[in-house]
C-alpha cells in the first residue's frame, strides 16, 4: 500500500512515460462496494497505483461499471459518480483527488462561465457508516466539514437542494418525521413516511441538526456547493425515559406551520399506564386535548365533536374498519410492531380525504436491518411475539408480530356457567417487509390480519376481522422529486351465528372491502416551496348482510342484501411555502369525486312526504356499473404560521373535509357488528368545516411549551336514527335515518414539559357538540328539531400525564382524567300498560351521568443496562384505576316484575393490578 | 400473578355478567302528563275492556286514572259501540251489544273531559292459531344474588299457522301455583271461644300474571312456526316448584305495526343493561290526539281473536336431588299454657294443636306465627278450577 503522506509529493510530480501498458483494458463490476474494496481490487488486478488521501474517503460507496475500457475511460465509469477527480498518470499511476489537478489551463479561463455546475452530475456523498464506527466516533463526524455538491472554487449563489435518508443507527429503521434544519437562518422539513427528505437551502456552509423523538440529535458541518445527498444515522436517546412526546418536536412546536396534529412515539406510550397489562395507543389517544370517549371498553373515540366513525384510522395507508378486540378492551394495534402514530385534529393536510373529523395515522415499523431481534411480552391476558432481521443486511429487513389472547382459559376460572361456557379469543399478526431495490427505488409491504372470537354461553358465536395489506414502491426520481405508489386492500367483514334453536338456526355476514390505488408527489423547488400532489381511487364494495340458515332443521329464509358499490377519486395538490422568516403557509385542494354504482334496485319514495315504507311508490333498477348517484366537490386544506417571536407563535387552519362511507350505528358505543353504508341517493356525502386558532409559546429554552387552540366546526348531512331502528338486513335504511347536522367547538390548553427528571403534561378541554335533525317532517326530528348534546359531548376534560425517573433503571408514571358525564336520556313519565309499569323518553341527552374520573399509575423497571447480555428484559407493574372509583358507564331503567328499576352500568368498578413482562434477545 | 390473572380475567368480563350493574335512582325532575290508552277487542263473548289513565313522575306519585271520558269502538260500516265507565278509568263494552268478528276494521275513539280527541288507526280482528304445546326444560341459572346456578325451569311455547298468515305473535300468560305453610293450624278462635278449624288454611293457590312483553315473529322463516319460544323461567329460589306449578298461556296475532310497537316497547323498557344499549327513545303506538297531533299519545288499540294452553309441572318431575327453597325460616310450633293462649293469639299466632298431659287433661296448645301456618297470607285457599 501507498503511504498516504506521499500523496503531496506525488501530486507535484508530473511525468510522462509512455510504455506498452498504456493499451491495457480495464473491467470491473462493483455494486456498493466500498472505496477501499474498488482500490484494492483494481490493484489487485491491473498494473496502477492508486494515491490519495484514505481518511477522506473511508466511508465512500461506489456503484460502477466498466468493461473493456482504455484506463481513463474507465476511471472515468467507476469514480464519475463521485466527487473524485481522476488522473491518469501514464502507465500506471493514478491520483484520486477532491480537486480537479490540471496540466493545463482551461481553453477560456479568463472568461467566467456560470454554466460549469450544470455540467457536473450530482454528487453522492454517503455518510452511512458502518455501526461500530459510528459508535465509537460520533463526535468525529459530527465536526468534519463534509462537501456537498462538486466542489467549486467560487460559491454559486442561490439554493441548492440537499435530499437523503435519515435512518437510526441501531436498526437502519427510517425514522419518520425526524426534523432536518439549520438554525440560521431558520429552515427546516420533516422526513416522511420513508424516512426521506429533501430541503433547499442556501449554498454555503451550514450547520445542519436532525432531530427525532427518542433519538440524540445530531449535527452536520456541511459545505454546499450544490444537489447533494446526505445519509444520515442517528443513534437513539440511551434514555428513551426522557421525552413524554406529545407535539413533534421542540420548537417545532412554535416553529412548525402544522397545528392540531400530536404525534406519539411507541416508546413513550409504553411508560403509560394501560388497562390490563396492554399498551394500548387508541387509549393513550384519549388522553390528548379533544380526544373523548362515550365510555371505558367502548371502541372508537371522538375527535372534537365528530362521531367515531368520522375518524380515518389507518396502518401504512390501509384503513381498519374495526379498532377493537374483545368488544373494546383492547385495541388491535400490537405495540410491538408500531412506530409512531399522528392524529390530525385540524390542518389536515391535502393527501388525506374520506373521513371528516380526524386522520389516525399508525406506522408500522421496519425491522431490524442489521441483525436478528427476537421479543415478547406477557401481560396477564395476552402475549406477544415479534421477530425481525435483515433480508439483506442494510438493504432490507422483515418484521413479524403476533398477539395472541389466552383469556379462554381465563373463562374456566368463572363460576358462571353461563360464561364458563364462554369462549373469547382473539389474536393479530403484523408482517412487513421493506425492501431497497437501488439507492432510488425502495418497496415495502405490510400486512396485517386479526380475528375475533366471542361465543357466549355456548350459543350465539360473533367472528369478525379485519385482513389488510399495503404494497408501496417509493422512488426518488431526483433531488426535487420523489413519489409514493400504494397499492391497498383492506377488508372486514363479522359473521354472528346461532344453534340455539334448530328450527331457527342462522349465520348473518357481513362484510366490506376496499381497495385504494394512489400515488403521491413530493416535489421541492429552489425557492423554498414543497408542492405535493397526487391522485388517489377507492372502490368500495359492501356486503349488507347475508343471512342464511344453519344445519338441516332451520327454517330460516335465506336473505341476501343486495351488494353495494362505490368509487371515490381524488386529487389533490398543495404547497408549503415558507414567506420571509414570520410566515409559513400550507394551502390544499382536494377534489374528490364519488360515484354510487349498480348493479342495485333502489326504492323511490313519494316526493313532499316523510320517507317511509308506505310512502314507496316502485324501485328503478340499475344495471352493473351504472351510475346510480354522484357526488363530488372540493375541500379546502389551509393552515399557516405566524412567528410573534422566537419564542411565541400563533397558527391558524381551515379544513373542508367530505366522507361518503358511513359507519351506521344506533347504539351509543361502536360496536363490532355495526354496518357500513355508502352515499347514495338518500344519503349524502358528510361535509366538515372547521376553523381553528392557535397561539404556541415555550418558555425556559424550549422546555416547556404551551399552547391554546380554538376551534369551530360545522358538520353537514351526519346520519342519526329514529328511535327503535333497524339497521341489520334493513332494504330500506333510508327510511330509518334522520338527517343530522353538527355543530362543534371548543378551546385545547396544553401545557407540556417534554425533558427532564420530571416530564409529562397537563391539558385541559372545553369542548360542545350539538346535534339537530334538519327534516322538515316531526317523524323524522329529534327533540322536536332542536339542537342537542351528542352522546360524546362533555363539557370539561382534564388530562395531566406525568412521568418521573428515579434511575436510569426506574421510572414512575401517574395519569390523571377527569371529564365531565356523558349526556344520557332519562324518562319524562312513567305509565301502567299491559300489566307493568313502563317508562316514556322524549327529550334526548338532557341528563348526564356522574363526572368520570380516574388515576392509574405505573412503575417501569428495565433490566441493568449491560449492552452485551443473552436477553434484555423488563418488567411494568401498572394500577389502572387505583381510587377504585366506579366510573358510570351508564344509566338505565328497568320495567321487571311489573315495577320499575334504575341501574347503574360500571365497566371498571375497582382497582385493576397487572404486571406485564418484557423481553428482548 | 395468578390471583392478578384470574382477577383481570374476571374484570375484563365484567360486562358479561351482572357483577358492574347495581341498583341507582338518579334524581330525575322531567316530567311530561300524557295520556296512556290500553285497549283491546276479541271474538269472544265478554266485556272488552279501554283502560285510560295518565303519566306520572319517575320518582313520585303513582298511575292516575283518567275518569269522565267518553270511549266507542267504531267498527267497519261505522258501526258504535259505547264503552260504559266501569271506575278507576277503565271503560267496558257490552258483550250483549258487541262481539269483535274476525277479519272486521276498528277504530277506538276517546274524548276525556279535557277535550282531547283521541283515535286509533283501523286494526283488524286477527285470527291467532291454536298453541301446539307448552313444554319446560330443566335450566339451572344465575340469579342476582347467586354464586352458583340456581336450579330452575324454562317454559316454552311452540305454534304453527299451516295458512303462513299470522306471523307475528304476541303472549301473555298466567301462573298458578300451589303452596302450603309449614304448621298446620287446626284450632281456631271463634267469638272467644277455642273451636276446630273448618277451613283448611295451610294449602293455598297463587296466581300471578305475566308482565314482561313478549312477542315473535315467523317472518324470516319458510314456515309460519314458532318453536321454542321462551315464556316464563321459575326458579326454585321460590316455592313456585314446592308441589305443583301451572302456568296458562294466551296467544294473540299481530299485525306487523303492531309487532313492531311491542318490539320496540321491549326494547326500550325490559331490554336495557349492555353496553351497545339502543339510544331510548318514545314508543308511539296507534293513537293519535287528532285535536292536536304533535302531543303523543301512549299505549295501542289492538284486535285480536285469543288462543290457550296449559302446562301443569309437579315437584316430583324436577330431577332428583333438586331442591326448592319455599321460603319458610324460623317457623316452630311454642308451646302455650292455657291462660296464654288468648294472648297470644292477639300477638298474631294461631293454634296448631293440642298438648294434653300423661292423663289427657288439655293443658296447652301449640301455637304459631300466623306467616307460618296461614297460607291466606299469600294467597287464596280456594281451588282453582282446573286444579287437578
Amino acid at each position: 500500500m501507498i503511504n498516504p503522506t506521499a500523496i503531496a509529493t506525488i501530486c507535484i510530480f508530473i511525468a510522462v512515460q509512455v510504455t506498452a501498458q498504456d493499451s491495457q483494458r480495464i473491467n470491473g463490476n462493483y455494486q456498493d462496494h466500498s472505496f477501499e474494496q474498488v482500490i484494492a481490487d483494481l490493484e489487485s488486478r491491473y498494473s496502477l497505483r492508486f494515491y490519495y488521501d484514505s481518511a477522506l474517503y473511508d466511508s465512500l460507496k461506489i456503484s460502477a461499471n466498466a468493461s473493456d475500457m482504455p484506463v481513463q475511460e474507465a476511471l472515468e465509469a467507476i469514480f464519475g459518480n463521485t466527487y473524485l477527480y481522476t488522473h491518469w498518470i501514464p502507465p500506471n499511476t493514478v491520483i484520486l483527488s477532491r480537486m480537479e489537478i490540471r496540466q493545463q489551463l482551461p481553453a477560456r479561463f479568463f472568461e467566467r462561465s456560470g454554466r460549469r455546475l450544470e455540467e457536473y452530475d450530482v454528487a453522492v456523498f454517503d455518510y452511512a457508516v458502518q455501526n461500530g464506527q459510528s459508535q465509537s466516533d460520533p463526535v468525529a463526524i459530527e465536526n468534519r466539514l463534509l462537501e456537498i455538491g462538486p466542489r467549486t472554487r467560487q460559491m454559486a449563489p442561490g439554493n441548492a437542494v440537499l435530499s437523503g435518508y435519515i435512518k437510526n443507527a441501531k436498526t437502519g429503521e427510517a425514522l419518520i418525521g425526524a426534523v432536518v434544519y439549520i438554525k440560521e437562518p431558520w429552515k427546516g422539513t420533516a422526513t416522511n413516511a420513508l424516512g426521506y427528505f429533501s430541503i433547499s437551502l442556501p449554498r454555503g456552509r451550514h450547520e445542519l441538526a436532525v432531530k427525532s423523538i427518542g433519538m440524540r440529535e445530531t449535527n452536520r458541518q456541511i459545505m454546499l456547493y450544490g444537489d447533494g445527498t446526505i445519509n444520515i444515522e442517528v443513534e437513539e436517546d440511551i434514555i428513551p425515559l426522557k421525552e413524554v412526546i406529545v407535539e413533534a418536536e421542540r420548537d417545532v412546536n412554535v416553529s412548525g406551520h402544522q397545528m392540531g396534529m400530536n404525534k406519539l412515539d411507541i416508546r413513550t406510550m409504553r411508560q403509560m399506564p394501560a388497562a390490563l397489562g396492554e399498551v394500548d395507543i387508541m387509549k393513550i389517544a384519549l388522553t390528548l386535548p379533544g380526544v373523548q370517549t362515550v365510555g371505558e371498553g367502548a371502541s372508537g373515540f371522538n375527535v372534537r365533536g365528530g362521531t367515531a366513525d368520522q375518524n380515518l384510522i389507518q396502518i401504512n395507508e390501509a384503513p381498519i374498519f374495526n379498532t377493537a378486540h374483545l368488544f373494546g378492551f383492547f385495541s388491535v394495534f400490537n405495540p410491538d410492531v408500531i412506530k409512531s402514530v399522528e392524529l390530525y385534529k385540524s390542518g389536515i393536510p391535502a393527501n388525506f380525504g374520506g373521513r371528516i373529523s380526524s386522520v389516525f395515522d399508525v406506522a408500522m415499523r421496519d425491522g431490524n436491518r442489521k441483525k436478528f431481534v427476537g421479543s415478547g411480552g406477557i401481560s396477564p391476558v395476552t402475549a406477544r411475539l415479534t421477530a425481525e432481521g435483515p433480508i439483506v443486511a442494510d438493504k432490507g429487513s422483515y418484521l413479524i408480530g403476533l398477539r395472541s389472547t389466552y383469556s379462554d382459559w381465563l373463562l374456566r376460572f368463572a363460576e358462571d356457567p353461563n360464561i364458563k361456557n364462554s369462549n373469547a379469543g382473539f389474536f393479530d399478526i403484523n408482517v412487513r417487509i421493506a425492501q431497497d431495490i437501488d439507492e432510488k427505488n425502495s418497496v415495502s409491504l405490510t400486512s396485517y390480519y386479526s380475528r375475533d372470537r366471542f361465543r357466549f354461553n355456548a350459543d350465539t358465536l360473533y367472528q369478525y376481522g379485519n385482513f389488510a395489506n399495503s404494497l408501496q414502491w417509493s422512488r426518488i426520481f431526483n433531488n426535487r422529486l420523489y413519489g409514493i405508489f400504494s397499492l391497498v386492500q383492506s377488508h372486514y367483514a363479522y359473521n354472528i351465528s346461532s344453534e340455539a334453536n334448530p328450527s331457527e338456526a342462522f349465520d348473518l355476514e357481513f362484510g366490506i372491502d376496499q381497495i385504494t390505488g394512489k400515488a403521491d408527489f413530493s416535489y421541492y423547488t429552489e425557492s423554498g416551496h414543497r408542492f405535493e400532489f397526487g391522485i388517489g381511487s377507492n372502490y368500495y364494495l359492501l356486503n349488507p348482510g347475508i343471512l342464511s340458515p344453519l344445519g338441516n332443521n332451520s327454517l330460516l329464509n335465506p336473505d341476501v342484501m343486495e351488494r353495494e358499490q362505490g368509487l371515490e377519486t381524488a386529487i389533490y395538490a398543495g404547497d408549503q411555502i415558507e414567506l420571509g422568516k414570520r410566515w409559513s403557509v400550507y394551502a390544499g385542494l382536494r377534489y374528490s369525486i364519488y360515484h354510487y354504482l349498480g348493479p342495485k334496485t333502489m326504492t323511490q319514495y313519494a316526493e313532499g312526504l316523510p320517507r317511509l315504507p308506505d310512502t314507496a311508490t316502485g324501485s328503478v333498477d340499475y344495471s352493473s356499473g351504472q351510475i346510480i348517484k354522484t357526488y363530488h366537490g372540493p375541500e379546502y386544506r389551509f393552515s399557516g404560521r405566524y412567528a410573534i417571536n422566537p419564542q411565541s407563535s400563533l397558527k391558524f387552519s381551515y379544513n373542508r373535509t367530505r366522507q361518503y362511507l358511513h359507519m351506521l350505528s344506533n347504539t351509543a358505543a361502536i360496536s363490532p357488528t355495526d354496518i357500513w353504508k355508502l352515499s347514495d341517493p338518500y344519503l349524502p356525502a358528510q361535509v366538515g368545516d372547521q376553523v381553528s386558532l392557535g397561539l404556541y409559546r415555550n418558555y425556559r429554552q424550549n422546555t416547556i411549551e404551551t399552547s391554546v387552540e380554538v376551534y369551530y366546526k360545522k358538520m353537514r348531512d351526519m346520519i342519526d336514527f329514529k328511535g327503535g331502528a333497524e339497521l341489520l338486513l334493513n332494504p330500506h335504511i333510508e327510511t330509518e335515518v334522520v338527517n343530522t347536522m353538527g355543530k362543534a367547538y371548543g378551546i385545547e390548553v396544553l401545557i407540556k414539559k417534554p425533558d427532564g427528571r420530571l416530564n409529562g403534561w397537563i391539558s385541559y378541554t372545553y369542548a360542545r357538540t350539538f346535534l339537530r335533525s334538519t327534516s322538515a317532517f316531526s317523524t323524522e326530528q329529534v327533540n322536536e328539531g332542536n339542537f342537542y348534546p351528542a352522546n360524546w359531548d362533555k363539557p370539561h376534560d382534564f388530562t395531566t400525564v406525568s412521568n418521573y425517573r428515579f434511575s436510569r433503571r426506574i421510572n414512575f408514571t401517574a395519569n390523571f382524567t377527569y371529564s365531565t358525564g356523558r349526556p344520557i336520556t332519562y324518562p319524562v313519565g312513567r305509565y301502567l300498560f299491559n300489566g307493568s309499569e313502563l317508562l316514556h323518553y322524549s327529550e334526548r341527552n338532557q341528563y348526564r351521568i356522574p363526572d368520570y374520573y380516574r388515576l392509574d399509575i405505573a412503575l417501569n423497571l428495565e433490566g441493568n443496562h449491560k449492552i452485551r447480555k443473552l436477553a434484555h428484559s423488563s418488567w411494568t407493574l401498572a394500577v389502572y384505576n387505583v381510587t377504585g372509583r366506579d366510573n358510570v358507564y351508564s344509566i338505565f331503567f328497568v320495567s321487571q316484575e311489573g315495577g320499575i328499576q334504575g341501574y347503574k352500568l360500571s365497566v371498571f368498578a375497582t382497582a385493576i393490578p397487572t404486571i406485564t413482562y418484557n423481553f428482548r434477545f | 400473578m395468578r390471583m392478578t390473572i384470574v382477577k383481570a380475567g374476571l374484570y375484563t368480563l365484567c360486562l358479561l355478567t351482572s357483577t358492574c350493574i347495581e341498583p341507582y335512582d338518579p334524581p330525575v325532575s322531567g316530567y311530561e302528563n300524557l295520556l296512556v290508552v290500553q285497549g283491546f277487542i276479541s271474538d269472544q263473548v265478554e266485556p272488552y275492556t279501554v283502560q285510560l289513565s295518565r303519566t306520572y313522575p319517575i320518582d313520585s306519585g303513582a298511575v292516575t286514572p283518567v275518569t269522565g271520558a267518553y270511549v266507542t269502538v267504531v267498527d267497519g260500516e261505522e258501526r258504535e259501540y259505547l264503552f260504559a265507565e266501569l271506575g278507576g278509568g277503565i271503560y267496558a263494552s257490552d258483550p250483549a251489544v258487541f262481539v269483535g268478528e274476525v277479519g272486521q276494521t276498528y277504530r277506538l275513539k276517546v274524548r276525556t273531559t279535557k277535550n282531547e280527541e283521541i283515535e286509533s288507526l283501523p286494526v283488524t280482528l286477527l285470527l291467532a292459531p291454536p298453541i301446539d304445546s307448552l313444554y319446560w326444560r330443566y335450566e339451572p341459572r344465575f340469579t342476582s344474588t347467586s354464586s352458583e346456578p340456581v336450579p330452575g325451569i324454562q317454559v316454552y311455547l311452540s305454534t304453527h299457522d299451516p295458512t303462513n298468515q299470522t306471523r307475528y305473535y304476541r303472549w301473555e300468560w298466567v301462573e298458578t301455583w300451589e303452596f302450603t305453610v309449614p304448621l298446620y293450624s287446626s284450632y281456631e278462635i271463634v267469638n272467644g271461644r277455642i273451636e276446630g278449624r273448618q277451613e283448611n288454611i295451610s294449602r293455598c293457590w297463587r296466581s300471578q300474571a305475566s308482565a314482561e312483553i313478549l312477542s315473535g315473529t315467523s317472518i324470516n322463516l319458510s314456515e309460519d312456526r314458532i318453536s321454542q319460544q321462551p315464556l316464563r323461567y321459575v326458579s326454585t329460589d321460590n316455592s313456585r316448584l314446592g308441589i305443583q306449578y301451572s302456568l296458562e298461556a294466551r296467544q294473540f296475532a299481530l299485525s306487523e305495526a303492531a309487532y313492531n310497537f311491542w318490539a320496540s316497547l321491549f326494547k326500550i323498557n325490559q331490554g336495557l343493561g349492555t353496553l351497545f344499549d339502543p339510544q331510548p327513545a318514545p314508543v308511539l303506538g296507534n293513537l293519535v290526539n287528532t285535536g292536536n297531533p304533535g302531543t303523543p299519545v301512549l299505549g295501542y288499540f289492538d284486535a285480536s281473536t285469543i288462543t290457550t294452553g296449559r302446562i301443569f309441572i309437579r315437584r316430583q318431575e324436577l330431577p332428583e336431588g333438586v331442591r326448592v327453597d319455599r321460603g319458610y325460616r324460623n317457623c316452630f310450633a311454642d308451646t302455650v299454657l292455657l291462660e296464654d293462649v288468648f294472648f297470644q293469639a292477639s300477638q298474631g299466632f294461631n293454634l296448631l294443636g293440642q298438648v294434653l298431659d300423661m292423663s289427657g287433661f288439655l293443658y296447652a296448645y301449640t301455637m304459631g306465627s300466623v306467616p307460618c301456618s296461614d297460607c291466606r297470607l299469600n294467597g287464596t285457599n280456594a281451588k282453582p278450577d282446573f286444579w287437578p
